[in-house]
């Protein structure tokens, strides 16, 4: 499930920094993804994972680093086993 | 004896003090829904409950008349009554930026000295010495300040000097402009407004005070969800929204989403664009997903209060090309058209700087006379104060203004003067571009400009020069085009241009 979520975040998080440099705990948004590019990658998770991340999951947080994700995965029924 | 009485009449309404404006509904109709965010939900009878009570507690804390308070707040309903229980005692509210660096935010708040400083659980890192607006309240009622000519409001705007500036504005100012714009397009109690820009910019006010002056309800989501063009689309829908507005860069952040489809199907009439320059291109694919909507294009610098001026788009401006207009100045403001040698403009189609005369204009940077002095002008017209904006404008031949850029936007060039705003505009309109905007640069010592632009379809900065080149002659092309995923945004939802220029390794002119 991480690698998964790491390979969305390699096509669409557009970091400036190699994805292999940074811990599942590292702030996404402190390595430099842009706002905009987490919207991409909210949409590309979705695909990935076909789910719908709920309004009230949609904030900047919810994508913050690859725990971040993960958790709110979890929270819809994503989990190691499901996927 | 009628017909004086009732103009008399009409004239109290058009200005009615912002906070008396709520009181009054709070009276007539106390159950209608005022505002909610994510949190809470008032109703008018508990918004004036909820201003009263702050409004107590300022007081009791020894806030007075002529108090600075600043409001380190997200946009929330608690900015909403912040404001308002500020206005009740007199003191001048001061929005800080909820993203603002701890050094800036320190700066603006040991620039105004406030009283206080609220803030809310929405703020991560509270200025020191900040107080929970919750805790904020006193048992005691006081009554409201008569307004007289109080000042309302101070902004921090940065400026061309990048020193932050406090922009002071009056009570009768800020319900000239509020009243101006609810007359142009009939807000009543049925409006339904949803608050998109960040409060610590005074055009965002556009969609905040306008309602609620008019009885009608707010809905203030989370800046955060609003990031995410869904969450746009269905909050829309959802909460039946008959009124938003924007800046030109958050609706280019829309205009790609698959949720447009359904905007034609929503209850939105009234779309105010403001802050930036209006894309044509823009309005017509939002047009194509939605034509009920009225779309304005608003202008007005934060020194004459939220909008001096609106402009309906209609098809027939789009039609005939070329940049859409601001309008005419709103009842009671005046615009003049000033040449380099100070000599007034009259004829169509002459650019010159704008200076601004009437009832918006602000009472003057916060303990900066000489600041204000340079901008507040009583020599250009004898006997007239007039603020001197810094925007190049024409009037076309409908009597119509037109912005044509900021006069130290206009960049000259081996000889040639090149508005960017109008380069960025032609580079908007090529086939596969979404987003575009052109940026001066140091070009080893020369001005340059850089293109940056946003496509749809795979294009090299070879194939977008070439493009260019068969609209423009070649004086005008862009040095070098930089192909770019999104055009990223200052928190004032403008382009960030300097981030684009770091990122692409080039330096400011």
């Amino acid at each position: 499930m991480t690698d998964k979520i790491r390979s969305v975040l390699a096509e669409e998080g557009k970091l400036p920094v190699d994805l292999d440099t940074l811990t599942d705990d590292d702030d996404l948004y402190s390595a430099g993804m842009t706002s905009h590019a987490s919207v991409s990658v909210m949409l590309a998770l979705e695909d990935a994972f076909d789910v719908e991340f709920p309004d009230a999951m949609l904030r900047k947080s919810t994508f913050a680093s690859v725990t971040a994700i993960r958790d709110a995965l979890a929270t819809l029924g994503v989990t190691a086993l499901t996927d | 004896m009628g017909a004086p009485a009732v103009a008399t009449a009409n004239q109290a309404t058009a200005t009615r003090d912002i906070l008396a404006s709520v009181l009054d509904h709070s009276v007539a109709a106390p159950h209608r829904p005022a505002a909610k965010d994510g949190q809470r939900e008032l109703t008018y009878g508990e918004l004036r409950d909820a201003a009263a009570t702050l409004a107590a507690g300022l007081a009791a804390r020894g806030v007075t008349a002529g108090d600075r308070v600043a409001l380190q707040l997200p946009n929330s309903v608690d900015f909403l009554v912040s404001t308002l229980a500020c206005l009740w005692v007199g003191a001048i509210f001061v929005p800080l930026a909820a993203t603002d660096p701890p050094a800036r935010i320190a700066g603006v708040v040991d620039d105004c000295d406030p009283a206080l400083v609220l803030a809310n659980s929405g703020i991560a890192e509270w200025h020191p010495g900040a107080v929970d607006v919750a805790e904020v309240s006193g048992s005691t009622t006081v009554a409201p300040v008569d307004p007289a000519d109080r000042p309302a409001y101070a902004i921090y705007t940065s400026g061309t000097t990048g020193t932050p500036k406090g922009v002071v504005i009056g009570r009768q100012a800020f319900a000239t402009a509020v009243w101006s714009w609810n007359g142009m397009v009939g807000l009543d109690a049925d409006t339904r407004a949803m608050c998109v820009s960040p409060f610590h910019f005074d055009g965002s006010f556009a969609t905040l005070f306008p309602p609620i002056a008019a009885g009608g309800s707010l809905v203030i989501p989370s800046r955060e969800s609003l990031l995410f063009p869904r969450f746009f689309f269905r909050t829309l829908a959802r909460e039946r929204i008959t009124l938003t507005g924007c800046s030109p860069s958050y609706l280019r952040l829309l205009l790609p989403s698959k949720e447009i489809a359904g905007l034609a199907d929503t209850e939105l009439r009234i779309l105010p664009l403001g802050g930036e320059a209006c894309s044509p291109a823009d309005v017509v694919r939002l047009w194509e997903a939605a034509p009920q909507l009225r779309v304005f294009n608003r202008y007005g610098p934060t020194e004459t209060t939220i909008a001096v001026s609106h402009f309906e788009v209609t098809r027939d401006v789009i039609a005939r090309g070329g940049a859409v207009p601001i309008g005419q100045p709103h009842p009671g403001s005046s615009f003049h058209l000033i040449d380099v040698d100070g000599g007034i403009i009259d004829e169509p189609d002459r650019v010159g700087e704008l200076y601004i005369g009437g009832g918006q204009l602000m009472a003057g940077y916060w303990a900066a006379p000489d600041l204000t002095a340079q901008v507040l002008r009583s020599d250009v017209i004898p006997g007239q104060t007039l603020y001197r904006t810094g925007d190049l404008v024409r009037r076309d031949h409908d009597g119509n203004y037109v912005y044509v850029d900021r006069a130290d936007r206009v960049v000259k060039r081996n000889a040639v003067r090149i508005s960017l705003v109008e380069l960025s505009e032609v580079v908007r309109g090529l086939a596969g571009v979404t987003a575009a905007i052109c940026v001066a640069f140091d070009n080893d010592g020369d001005l340059g400009i850089a293109a940056f632009v946003v496509s749809t379809t795979p294009s090299t900065p070879a194939d977008l020069r070439r493009a260019t080149g068969e609209r423009l002659p070649a004086t005008m092309l862009p040095d070098a085009f930089h192909v770019v995923d999104a055009l990223p945004m200052t928190s004032s939802n403008k382009v960030d241009e300097r981030r684009l220029l770091a990122e692409a390794g080039l330096g400011v002119s």
